[in-house]
């Protein structure tokens, strides 16, 4: 077993007037619940985020987009691995798999698949071979989250299809797609429920400065990684890192303890809209604060929050926690954060 | 394969409920020059067509548009109504009384293995058993006995889903026999079941209609509506589903009986 | 101590807990591209789940979940509705050719994509807010006993998903020594989980939906992994309000384990 602590993660971000995780399908629309009306975001965008921000601040990662386009997963471990081009730099590396993980910083995080395409030629068969006889198909990421649905139903923008017969008539633009980023929500906020599998991270070699790293990665991640012209728009809101002590517990479903606040407005247009619910949430981390280490929180200020008859706002949760008696850790995003 | 008539109101008129013997008397008079049909129009097995109602349900006004479908796996039996139909244009049932604009010819098909989709029954199943099957079921025949229910019962929930599937896969094998493809095995002559999923439409599940088998006899059905889902799981399971569109399901089909509707369809994959 | 399981694969007791999650994914072997899910979770898939919780290794606890010493009923708790959600994969470009087909039962929407293209997009068909009752019994102490303390603590060693490692699970309202009674069969029957029969032996009932499904139930170990040995057919209502009805013909042996009534397989 590690000596990691197992931690929940629950990360809420919202997204106003822009589309936070269009489906490539639906003609990029934002995705959303037919019977519920909620919109969703895929862990896979999250990621995405995540990974993006890992690599801004230095770290090497495995699954990448370089010179604005994707690549096949052999180019991809070659970059990754650095100056390894064929079996033979493969075997000077010694353990592979450990050079590998040491390397690629999301995969200690997300897993990954690696298996690697075929090839005509003899050489990249031969590298090929000698990649898979030192790699596991498949590595299991010991942090998941959950695909996120919003608090609150969302409303497409009213504007969008016309924007979209107005710019398609531009030449060329179907195929650039640039007419495929004008689908926008009014407003939706996010919870996103995560967690770090203490024992599952043996299997990525997952450290402790990886999972300290989480707490300012998640919120810079989306402060830095949404400025494209669709994405932005998103705020990072509420960040609780629930880190327990020794004993496989996690309370669960922590997304689930939050809801929208009475005082919310009827349509939600901005944060200004919104309070958040989470009595539910400290109620249950007052429950089983015994089996909490720490707490690890930060919050936005324009963000409120209920709890029970109180509203205050979600820069000062993590002193409300603290004054009910739990350990907690104030993060500080920019002072902490952790650049390779 | 079928044939859907689209019919102009020529009067006003109320619904016909009980419109089933009239209609098949209009579709006879259609095959009824011709030998290959007329031959066997009193025997028992038919000559292998179903029909709908006429829809949209509902009090018919002059000028209304309304439909009519036909649908058969005979191709012989649907061009000799189409070329009917194209000299009489007249379509009258009792007091409905229309003519024929149009006639649209179609092929649903319920798709290659691995597609899913829904048929609905656009009229009710019938199924009715006679003793000796009742009593293969253990069903009660106490009515039969007492003489309440002729010498038939009709297929309640309560008698469980197995002797209604056994009905249609029963008429389904018999059409198979008659007028189906001989390459593939027949819906009585595999295990696997027709639908994966079913619902019945009716809150009851069964509901009472007055039916007319010939002039001069007045007697009540006991039907029931479906919506079924499916799943295709081969060539032969794709066979038998088209079949049962073409054909319709369950008993006195060629009365109007269990005529089917393909609604929902999603093929495994796009098409090229 | 373990429960003994009957000849008709009734238990003595049983412990009971739910899971639930806002997503579910039990992948179902097809030609589909879009990677359809089966409603219920795999007799299979609890056992992994059950395995998961206790730190079972892979491919080590496939005897523990035999047709003669484990026993599972599954009671659906929430509408058995999907939803389709496309993700774009390692290499991936969103503008690939996709074409979208109207379809599935009723209400929803269907895309497919097209696949001659080189690039990987996958759409999952997925559960929308799955919730499951079940039901277990085990005659293997060891694991049995694990099982118990776990779902008590709340702990595990590996955190449970619905079938996607990213669909976290939370499992609730756990109890134990549940002593489930044996009913019988009064004309009809309803019955609150999956029933293992097929769709000719159910009662249907007005504007419920039952469905049928054949999913792996029973593995064992094999040189280089496993081989599913039983699969199951079995009657589900869609509905999480309506019990599948059944007569009393049906060679199920149903049994109350508190309000509900269930079958176990």
């Amino acid at each position: 077993m590690t000596t990691l602590n197992r931690s929940e993660l629950l990360f809420v971000y919202d997204a106003q007037d822009c589309n936070p995780n269009g489906n490539p399908i639906g003609d990029n629309r934002p995705r959303r619940d037919p019977d519920t009306g909620q919109g969703i975001i895929t862990d896979v965008r999250l990621k995405r985020y995540l990974r993006d921000q890992l690599q801004d601040d230095g770290f090497d990662i495995y699954v990448k987009k370089t010179e604005g386009r994707s690549h096949t997963r052999t180019k991809l471990i070659k970059d990754v691995l650095g100056g390894v081009d064929d079996a033979d730099d493969l075997e000077d590396l010694g353990d592979v798999a450990e050079a590998f993980l040491d390397a690629a910083t999301d995969v200690r995080y997300f897993g990954s698949t690696l298996s690697f395409e075929a090839s005509d030629k003899d050489e990249d068969e031969a590298f090929r071979d000698a990649l898979n006889s030192s790699l596991p198909n498949n590595y299991q990421g010991p942090v998941q989250f959950l695909p996120s649905k919003s608090l609150n139903e969302v409303e497409e923008n009213e504007e969008y299809d016309s924007l979209t017969s107005v710019i398609s008539t531009g030449e060329g633009n179907r195929q650039g797609g640039f007419d495929l980023d004008d689908k926008r929500i009014k407003y939706g906020i996010f919870p996103f429920w995560g967690l770090v599998d203490n024992n599952g991270a043996e299997s990525t070699n997952l450290s402790q400065a990886d999972v300290e790293r989480l707490d300012t990665l998640c919120w810079r991640a989306l402060k830095n990684q949404t400025t494209s012209r669709s994405k932005l728009g998103q705020e990072p809101r509420l960040y609780v890192r629930v880190e327990y002590e020794e004993g496989n517990y996690h309370v669960g479903g922590l997304q689930n303890l939050l809801e929208l606040g009475d005082d919310s407005s009827e349509s939600l247009r901005s944060v200004k809209d919104v309070v958040v619910d989470v009595t539910e949430l400290v109620e249950t981390l007052e429950r089983v604060a015994d089996r909490i280490d720490t707490l690890h929180v930060v919050g936005d200020g324009r963000l409120e929050l209920d709890i029970g008859d109180e509203t205050i706002r979600a820069d000062e949760f993590w002193s409300h926690l603290s004054e009910a008696g739990h350990d907690v850790h104030e993060i500080d995003v920019l002072n902490e954060r952790d650049l390779a | 394969m079928r044939i859907e008539l689209a019919l102009d109101a020529v009067a006003d008129a109320a619904y016909d409920r009980s419109y089933f013997h009239k209609a098949r008397g209009r579709i006879w008079r259609g095959l009824e020059n011709d030998d290959t049909f007329s031959e066997t129009h009193d025997s028992n097995h038919g000559v292998g067509f179903s029909y709908s109602n006429i829809f949209p349900w509902g009090q018919i006004e002059e000028g209304d548009r309304r439909y009519f479908r036909i649908a058969s796996p005979r191709r012989g039996l649907l061009d000799t109504l189409i070329a009917h139909f194209g000299r009489e244009r007249a379509f009258e049932i009792g007091q409905m009384r229309f003519t024929i604009d149009d006639i649209t010819g179609h092929a649903p098909d319920v798709g290659e293995a691995g597609s899913t989709g829904v048929l609905e029954t656009g009229t009710g199943v019938h199924c009715a058993l006679g003793r000796q099957l009742a009593e293969e079921y253990n069903l009660d025949t106490s009515k039969i006995d007492a003489g309440e229910s002729e010498t038939e019962l009709f297929w309640r929930p309560k008698h469980g889903m197995e002797p209604l599937q056994d009905a249609i896969r029963r008429s389904l094998q018999q059409t198979h026999e008659l007028y189906g493809d001989d390459y593939y095995d027949g819906p009585g002559e595999v295990d696997e079941p027709l639908f994966d999923r079913i619902e019945p439409i009716k809150d009851d599940v069964v509901y009472p209609v007055r039916f007319q088998p010939a002039t001069a006899v007045d007697r009540t059905v006991l039907l029931s509506k479906w919506r079924f889902g499916y799943r295709v799981r081969d060539e032969t399971h794709r066979y038998h589903l088209n079949l049962a569109l073409d054909s319709g399901i369950g008993q006195r089909r060629e009365h109007g009986f269990g005529f089917l509707n393909l609604t929902d369809k999603t093929l495994p994959r796009a098409s090229d | 101590m373990s429960p003994h399981i009957d000849a008709n694969g009734v238990p003595i007791d049983c412990l009971s807990f739910t899971v639930r999650s806002t997503w579910g994914h039990f992948k179902r072997v097809g030609r589909s591209v879009t990677k359809q899910t089966y409603r219920i979770p795999p007799r299979t898939t609890v056992a992994g789940m059950l395995a998961a919780i206790v730190g079972a290794d892979r491919d080590s606890y496939y005897d523990v979940f035999g047709a003669d010493n484990s026993a599972i009923a599954i009671t659906p708790l929430s509408d058995l509705r999907t939803v389709n959600i496309p993700t774009t994969g390692l290499g991936t470009d969103p503008k690939q050719d996709v074409t979208e087909t109207a379809g599935s039962w009723r209400t929803y929407k269907l895309t497919y994509q097209n696949t001659t293209g080189d690039r990987q997009l996958h759409s999952y068909e997925v559960l929308a807010d799955p919730a499951y009752r079940i039901d277990v019994a085990l005659e293997n102490e060891e694991f049995y006993d694990s099982l118990r303390e776990h779902l008590v603590n709340g702990t595990s060693i590996y955190p449970p998903s619905l079938g996607k490692s990213e669909y976290l699970a939370v499992i609730e309202d756990v109890e134990v020594d549940r002593e489930p009674e044996v009913q019988d069969i009064d004309e009809t029957l309803d019955i609150d989980s999956v029933v293992p029969i097929s769709l000719s032996e159910a009662v249907p009932q007005g504007k419920v939906t039952y469905g049928v499904e054949r999913s792996p139930a029973v593995m064992v170990r094999e040189s280089g992994g496993r081989r599913t040995t039983r699969f199951d057919d079995y009657v589900y209502a869609q509905q999480a309000s309506n019990p599948v009805r059944i007569g009393e013909q049906t060679d199920v042996a149903p049994v109350q384990v508190g309000d509900r009534t269930v079958v176990f397989r």
